[in-house]
């Protein structure tokens, strides 16, 4: 084997390491802010349990059971200890958090999914179409389209929807995923229909602009001009080599845009009453769970982080300049 | 002949994105002096209606006037990202450039920093403040600003990376020059254009943000009106009144539009590279 074939490997490898070590060591400074943040803030667990005129023996009592009384370092470790077992601990309710947060990520993880394919698909094939007829009435009407899209709002649209489509002429339900879960599956794939719709929409609209100046860019490029030069089309040309260079940017806004639907979701399950992640998190707050807040802000954090250490190494992965250099 | 107009783009957008920033800054300035009904005023007799004279925009269920609703609560719309926007930057562009202009180890140290900040969305910040605190306007901004501070350490950053590399600077360092003076003298003017442009594009976000946290009851709370608990409200009545909701997402889409137009436009203008596309 030629000796700089295995320095590469070794560079990668090295790269790797260093990679996942960042993402090791980011992921821990997230839970101790998500912990702390959300511990040190004024409102005492057992004094909202109890209400305001709480007898103070029983509060004492009630902040030994919960451990609200231990030094923070301590309640930190211990609740470290228990997420990397995959306990969570229990929620006002008594329920397992860990369990219920798998529960409702059933939902979450199939509309954020589903959510990103269709916003890819709607912004690829229209993104490229609006780079390829730029400053022509096609790509001018595209780009309209795009800004349009991304200046509505995801949850409008959501309401706008369930108006017309759901309450006026009943086509689609609003929401209404099946108490039964994925056991219905009919009825569950159905409501989802209308909140992957909007999320795909709205996601679409901002990808489809990335795409489009990734394409624009990589269209004035001189390897597509001396491919033209070669006797190529255009579309050879890009279908060649154009569209895999324009694939490097596109796949790191993808990331980022992944961590922007989670987050997304939170907002459309409320829109469309659907049991995902964003409804317990949401209803954690309501209720001052402090606990189940955590877990979930830790759940959060933890996929966009993860999210972002995937794009830098697929980043690598499909661009060799930057794997030769690493 | 059309494709004469459409190259004339940049301007069209910048001037298109000004006038939808400027109405909104003057429905926000209008609501000061003169609204046509006030802000809590029901009237029973007159639920439901659709637009009429006396009426712009027609009265939701408890007979309140849609059009005064929309009028005061672009109020908010703008203060939240006007003060967004101004953590988001105060913090964002100092720290993009004391990455941009350090060493290897401060600059990944930095860097990394604002990925782990980058973890926690505005909404996500919000809700965690939210539990504490209850929502409220001020929770929002907090949330929202502190959550844009990774984009404006980013573009800083790569902005004055560019810059320390040029002729200027590095004559202003032979002289002498260093650290803060140098950053405000030498860098902070020619990454400026850069910055603005950024800050349009924030305020849109941060309008969507803010629309979005109303909505969930996280931000600025009754009976100031916002665009976004408008929203919350429309949908509980959207059997009775499918009209309802129409308008405040008419107001919240317009302005985001205005924002992002304008800071294409600004792009276009102040940033001569870019006009080729």
């Amino acid at each position: 084997m030629r000796p700089y074939l295995r320095w590469g490997a070794l560079s990668v490898t090295l790269y790797l390491l260093r990679r996942l070590g960042i993402f090791l060591l980011s992921l821990v400074v997230a839970s101790i802010l998500a912990f702390v943040l959300l511990s040190l803030l004024p409102g005492d667990q057992a004094q909202t349990m109890l209400g305001v005129n709480a007898d103070p023996e029983a509060l004492a009592q009630l902040r030994e059971e919960l451990g609200t009384n231990r030094p923070i370092l301590t309640q930190y470790t211990d609740w470290i200890g228990g997420v990397i077992r995959g306990d969570f601990g229990l929620s006002r309710s008594d329920a397992s958090i860990g369990s219920e947060i798998v529960r409702r990520l059933q939902v979450t993880l199939p509309l954020v999914i589903s959510g990103m394919t269709l916003a890819t698909i709607i912004a690829v094939p229209l993104g490229t179409l609006a780079a390829m007829y730029n400053r022509r009435l096609p790509g001018t009407v595209l780009s309209v389209a795009s800004q349009v899209g991304i200046a509505i709002p995801a949850f409008w649209m959501g309401i706008m929807l369930v108006t017309w489509i759901a309450v006026r002429w009943g086509l689609l339900p609003a929401g209404n995923f099946p108490t039964a879960g994925w056991a219905e599956t009919a009825s569950a794939v159905r409501s989802l229909i209308l909140p992957v719709t909007v999320l795909g929409l709205a996601q679409g609209a901002v990808l489809m602009r990335y795409v489009r100046s990734a394409v624009l860019e990589v269209l004035n490029a001189d390897f597509v001009r001396t491919a033209r030069a070669k006797g190529m089309t255009l579309g050879q040309a890009m279908r060649r080599h154009g569209l895999r260079n324009a694939a490097i940017p596109v796949v790191t806004v993808l990331g980022l845009q992944l961590a922007t639907l989670l987050i997304g979701a939170v907002v459309i399950e409320q829109v469309f009453s659907l049991p995902g992640l964003g409804r317990l998190l949401l209803d954690g707050v309501g209720n001052r769970d402090i606990p189940q807040v955590q877990g979930i802000v830790l759940v959060i954090t933890g996929l966009v982080l993860f999210i972002n250490f995937v794009v830098d190494v697929l980043y690598r992965a499909i661009d060799p300049r930057l794997r030769a250099s690493a | 002949m059309t494709d004469r107009l459409l190259a004339r783009r940049g301007n069209l957008t910048r001037w298109m994105g000004l006038a939808l920033v400027g109405f909104v800054v003057v429905m926000a300035a209008v609501s000061f002096v003169w609204q046509p009904y006030g802000i809590e005023a029901i009237d029973p007799t007159n639920t439901n209606t659709g637009p009429s004279v006396d009426h712009w925009l027609g009265t939701d269920p408890l007979g309140r006037d849609i059009f005064t609703q929309i009028l005061v609560g672009s109020r908010t719309t703008l203060f939240v990202g006007v003060v967004a926007v101004g953590i988001a930057s105060l913090i964002g562009v100092p720290v993009g450039m004391l990455a941009g202009s350090s060493g290897r180890w401060v600059n990944e140290t930095v860097m990394r920093a604002m990925d782990i900040v980058f973890a926690f969305p505005a909404v996500l910040l919000a809700i965690i403040l939210a539990a504490g605190f209850g929502g409220s306007t001020l929770t929002a901004m907090i949330a929202i600003g502190i959550a844009t501070v990774p984009v404006f350490a980013r573009i800083t950053r790569a902005a004055t990376l560019q810059v320390m590399t040029s002729d200027y600077v590095l004559v202003a360092r032979s002289y002498g020059r260093r650290g803060v003076p140098l950053m405000v003298r030498y860098v902070l003017p020619n990454i400026a254009s850069v910055i603005i442009v950024q800050a349009s594009v924030a305020f849109a976000i941060a309008i969507l943000a803010e629309a979005a946290l109303s909505y969930l009851g996280l931000g600025t709370q009754p009976p100031t009106p916002t665009w976004g608990r408008s929203l919350q409200e429309a949908q509980t009545y959207l059997f009775i009144n499918p009209l309802l909701p129409v308008w405040p997402g008419v107001a919240i889409a317009l302005s985001v539009l205005g924002f992002n137009l304008l800071g294409d436009g600004l792009r276009d203008a102040l940033d001569p590279t870019l006009r080729e596309r």
